[in-house]
């Protein structure tokens, strides 16, 4: 996390920075002028800009107000060079966003020494937005997901005590039923949320081993097989016999179970599920493959399943409701044994969920 | 060790604040010049170069403010001349191939700065029969 843009007219200037920056292993992208700037800003993604604030055109102040307003580096901090006299621009680089100056001219290790702890704090921002964003989801789950089950189930339960005697046997086990209906969400998001909550305070460790593919689809399959055949849906294991990834298995079984899972639940009665894998060339990565003929996502849904603020749950083809937070796991758990996960769907044909897992120790991979 | 460049009326702007502040700024370059010479230590030069910068600094503000008090016309534009003098300034230190580079970068700014646009203050003022009130009083007494 160090790409840096820098923006400046003077050409021998962005040679100066380039060089002090790559010198110290920071990535660089020069540009001349604030337009080139922004054009840059369209496409890669930064996380520090160096602008000069005298700029014919564009000057550095209006290339960071552009830069924010359209493009994928909206929150991005920006650090502005200022000639050492120029008493008139210095405060005005804090009125308009920026979060430090860089005299022109200024010694190399206090450029490097400013560059590094704008990136640390950047780097640390983005760290508590994230927790605040899932904290934000916890609450939300307690408030109105968890809330909703107990409702049922203490209005349902009090009545049963009441009043048990005046009903007839169908009434009496139609109450049961549904009681034990929100028993069974209630227990379900609280399993997904401690599952979550462990994978967030890092209580569950990531211990990859060499893992037999099929035998662990076989094990998954085993308790999911009476929910896909009250669908009547017919599950396929298309994986072949001697695949073997390195990954975490409860990692991998929790992906590979809560997608399945959710094939099912989104596929309607009579359907079938695909599980396959290919292997991705020039790379140490298997590609598993969930496919399902269910009711498949819209173009502007798919983009936010994955994502924490937004919760997307609907029911499935069965009225079976649902949390919102196992495609999290999912990515959750997929990221951390090094894979991506992404999902290819048409409405109405069906969903191709996919992830990547790799196939032998490669240490890079997320801890 | 040829000498860089000395002092000459050529150089004069006229205005005697001046004038003595851009003999101690050559002074401070012609010291450079015989540091690098005698080869002394990279910290010791690049303590000289700080105070070149410094002094280019208050130089600059000494100017500045001198324009502003004759309401010289073209103030802001030389201003920015300044600035880029400050920016060429950070260049020529960091380019640090050789040190020779950054003394021949002062002596061409002096050079030039000086004869072209500092000369111009002085002009505006004759021709605006400005009186130039701009001494040290510890030279004149
Ligand atoms: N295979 C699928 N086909 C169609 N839509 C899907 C599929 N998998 C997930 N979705 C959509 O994504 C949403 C989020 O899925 P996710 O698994 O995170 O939660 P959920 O299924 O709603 O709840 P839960 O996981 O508690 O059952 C679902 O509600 C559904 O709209
Ligand atoms: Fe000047």
């Amino acid at each position: 996390m160090n790409n840096i843009l820098i923006i400046d007219d003077l050409e021998e200037n962005l040679k100066v920075v380039e060089g002090i920056l790559e010198e110290s292993g920071y990535n660089t992208q020069i540009a001349t002028s604030g337009k080139e700037g922004i054009k840059y800003c369209q496409n890669i993604d930064f996380d520090l800009f160096l602008i000069d604030v005298r700029m014919p055109e564009l000057n550095g102040f209006e290339t960071y107000q552009l830069i924010k307003q359209n493009s994928k580096n909206i929150n991005i901090p920006a650090l502005f060079f200022v000639a050492k006299t120029d008493y008139e621009n210095i405060p005005k680089v804090f009125e308009q966003g920026g979060v430090d100056i860089i005299s022109k001219p200024f010694q190399k290790n206090e450029l490097l020494a400013r560059v590094n702890s704008h990136l640390e704090i950047h780097k640390q921002r983005a760290q508590l937005m994230e927790l605040n964003v899932t904290k934000d989801k916890f609450f939300s789950i307690i408030a109105h997901d968890l809330k909703n089950p107990f409702n049922v189930i203490l209005a349902y339960s009090k009545e049963l005590l009441k009043n048990h005697k005046k009903y007839d046997n169908e009434k009496r086990e139609q109450l049961i039923k549904s009681v034990n209906n929100n028993a069974n969400n209630a227990y379900k998001l609280l399993e997904n949320l401690l599952t979550w909550s462990q994978s967030q305070n890092g209580v569950i460790k990531y211990l990859p081993n060499k893992i037999h593919l099929k035998i662990l689809i076989f094990e998954i399959m085993f308790n999911l097989k009476e929910q896909a055949d009250k669908k009547n849906i017919q599950v396929l294991d298309d994986i072949s016999e001697n695949e073997l990834i390195y990954a975490d298995g409860n990692m991998t079984a929790i992906v590979l179970r809560n997608l399945i899972s959710n094939a099912i639940k989104f596929t309607a009665n009579g359907g079938n599920i695909v599980i396959s894998s290919e292997f991705q060339e020039n790379s140490n990565f298997l590609e598993i493959s969930v496919k399902d003929s269910g009711v498949g996502i819209s173009k502007n849904k798919i983009n936010d399943l994955f994502s924490i603020d937004k919760n997307t749950s609907t029911k499935g083809t069965e009225n079976e409701k649902g949390t919102g937070l196992r495609l999290l796991l999912c990515k959750e758990f997929a990221e951390r044994n090094g894979g991506k996960i992404w999902v290819e769907s048409e409405v109405g044909k069906g969903s191709n969920f996919k992830f990547t897992v790799p196939i032998k120790n490669i240490s890079n991979s997320k801890k | 060790m040829e000498n860089i460049i000395t002092w000459d009326v050529k150089y004069s702007v006229g205005i005697e604040r001046i004038d003595l502040e851009h003999k101690i700024f050559l002074d401070l370059i012609k010291n450079f010049q015989k540091e690098i010479f005698e080869n002394v230590s990279d910290e010791r030069l690049f303590r000289l170069i700080l105070e070149i910068e410094k002094y280019a600094e208050f130089h600059f503000i000494s100017e500045e403010n001198f324009m502003k008090l004759i309401n010289y016309p073209k103030l802001e534009q030389h201003i920015n001349l300044h600035f880029d003098l400050l920016e060429k300034l950070n260049v020529a230190k960091h380019s640090n191939v050789n040190k020779n580079d950054f003394l021949n970068f002062t002596v061409a700014w002096f050079v030039n700065h000086t004869i072209q646009e500092d000369k111009q203050i002085y002009n505006y003022c004759k021709e605006n029969n400005i009186e130039i009130n701009f001494k040290l009083d510890i030279v004149n007494e």
